[in-house]
């Protein structure tokens, strides 16, 4: 019996029944093009730290500027708030370092006449020689707060030897009123060498975020900031007035020797800045 | 020290030794027909501008947490009241009038900088001034965030915190009897006044 081949025209595609004939054309593999997201979005996977990316033209190119310099460099506050975090042993609140002052252990003599060991002294200018503490800017904590407040946890917990606090010598005065005498004298000597150099720079003007030191008695403000609207460019000034340190050495210093402005000493923060870092101290130790 | 090249670059990204570098700044800076948007719509995009950084910020979970908090604190806060009690012992007077939107952008600007990487870091003249002051925003970004953590464990379950801290701001004023705040006091009395210097509302 003759075999009926099945009619499958209208069910397979051309292209198929071509396939399946011997003359089908031979057809080059080639890579299909797909994006892989190893490339596409391999940000997305690098496992770096990501950043925004500004090329040099992208810089001058952009109009308005998309990356403005704000100067920070020459800003008081900001150059305060960059500083490293350190721990508010009363509060238990970290703050950068400039907020805080610094406690450190002194070793004393073995035969003192009070028979202690270790003495706990601020430290003005910080460093990292030996165990400190730090406690807030105010005169009022440091003359309130608890000897195992302010001692160093190094100290309190040392596993080496073990300190009683009748052995650690501290003075309620030399923390408090002693810390703000050496800050006086340091802004004294800072502003008495300011007197040779300050001499051919007696012409300089007032620009934006300058610190201005007065000794004014008429201004009830210890730090202002004001805007001087008829000077050109209408800089913003932050000013300093020492006039609650009662001393007439500075005042002779502030409005008769060094005045180089009608309202007192012009400074910059990265030329002056422990000058301005005491200032700051003394103001917010006093005030608070 | 020795510069090291990208290593691996694709249309979307640079690959350093440190850093992936987002080349497409667009979905994080501000459109060009931002002063067409009503007020509701400016919010909203800058809102969404300063969530889309997260990812730049930090790569710890925590620290984005504190970031997106800060955030939202930002958008509710009574920024007017707590200025005036810290400038109300530092002059008395505002130095700038700029809205909250005006604000809002400079802001925007402040943290995009601290996500920046310029060309040209570590060299004289425009660039390495600009990738250097870019570095002060990020150290600031950084503390701000850190002290932020703190103000939050301060105030978590807290009902009296919270009011002096986020709703009165009593312990700015430096009559009041906590020394507690002290230090936080000096450290937010000093971003207001930075922020009256540059305009911005950190």
């Amino acid at each position: 019996m003759r075999k009926v081949r099945p009619h499958i025209g209208g069910l397979v595609p051309v292209a198929i029944t071509r396939c399946m004939t011997k003359n089908a054309p031979k057809r080059v593999p080639c890579v299909p093009s797909v994006e892989t997201p190893l490339f596409t979005n391999f940000q997305k996977w690098a496992g770096k730290k990501k950043m925004l990316y500004f090329s040099r033209d992208d810089i001058s190119r952009s109009k308005p500027l998309m990356l403005p310099n704000f100067n920070l460099n020459g800003n008081m506050f900001a150059q305060m708030l960059q500083k490293p975090i350190r721990l508010d042993t009363l509060s238990r609140v970290k703050v950068p370092r400039a907020f805080l002052v610094q406690l450190k252990v002194h070793k004393l003599a073995v035969n003192n006449e009070n028979k202690k060991l270790i003495e706990l002294a601020p430290a003005i200018i910080s460093g990292s020689h030996s165990s400190s503490s730090y406690v807030p800017l105010s005169r009022q904590a440091l003359a309130t707060m608890s000897l195992s407040q302010l001692l160093p946890s190094s100290v309190k917990y040392s596993k080496m030897r073990h300190f009683d606090v009748s052995e650690v010598a501290m003075d309620r005065d030399k923390l408090t009123t002693g810390y703000e005498e050496k800050l006086v004298n340091l802004v004294t000597d800072g502003l008495k060498e300011l007197v040779g150099i300050f001499g051919d720079e007696a012409d300089v003007g007032l620009e934006n975020w300058d610190i201005l030191v007065t000794y004014d008695e008429r201004n009830s403000y210890d730090m202002e900031l004001r805007q001087f609207e008829d000077l050109a460019g209408k800089p913003v000034i932050i000013i300093f007035n020492l006039r609650f340190l009662r001393s007439e050495e500075l005042d002779r210093l502030i409005n008769v020797e060094l005045k180089t402005h009608e309202y007192g000493i012009i400074l910059k923060i990265p030329k002056n800045e422990n000058l301005i870092k005491f200032m700051y101290n003394l103001i917010a130790f006093k005030t608070c | 020290m020795i510069k090291v090249g990208p290593l691996i670059t694709t249309p979307k990204a640079i690959m350093t030794k440190d850093f992936t570098l987002i080349i497409n700044k667009s979905p994080y800076t501000l459109p060009t027909d931002f002063q067409k948007y009503s007020r509701s719509g400016k919010l909203r995009v800058l809102y969404r501008r300063f969530i889309r950084l997260r990812p730049f910020i930090s790569r710890r979970a925590m620290i984005r947490g504190s970031y997106t908090n800060y955030i939202r604190h930002k958008f509710h806060e009574n920024y007017e009241l707590k200025r005036d009690i810290v400038l109300k012992s530092s002059g008395g007077k505002r130095m700038h009038d700029l809205s909250d939107i005006e604000m809002g952008c400079r802001t925007l600007t402040f943290v995009q900088k601290a996500v920046s990487h310029v060309d040209g870091e570590g060299e004289d003249g425009i660039h390495g001034a600009l990738a250097h002051d870019n570095l002060i925003c990020k150290r600031i970004l950084k503390n701000l965030l850190t002290i932020e953590f703190h103000r939050e464990r301060l105030e978590f379950r807290n009902a009296v915190a919270y009011r002096y801290l986020r709703l009165t701001f009593e312990y700015l004023d430096p009559t009041y009897r906590n020394l507690k705040y002290a230090s936080l006091r000096h450290a937010d009395t000093s971003i207001i006044h930075l922020n009256e210097l540059l305009g911005t509302r950190l």
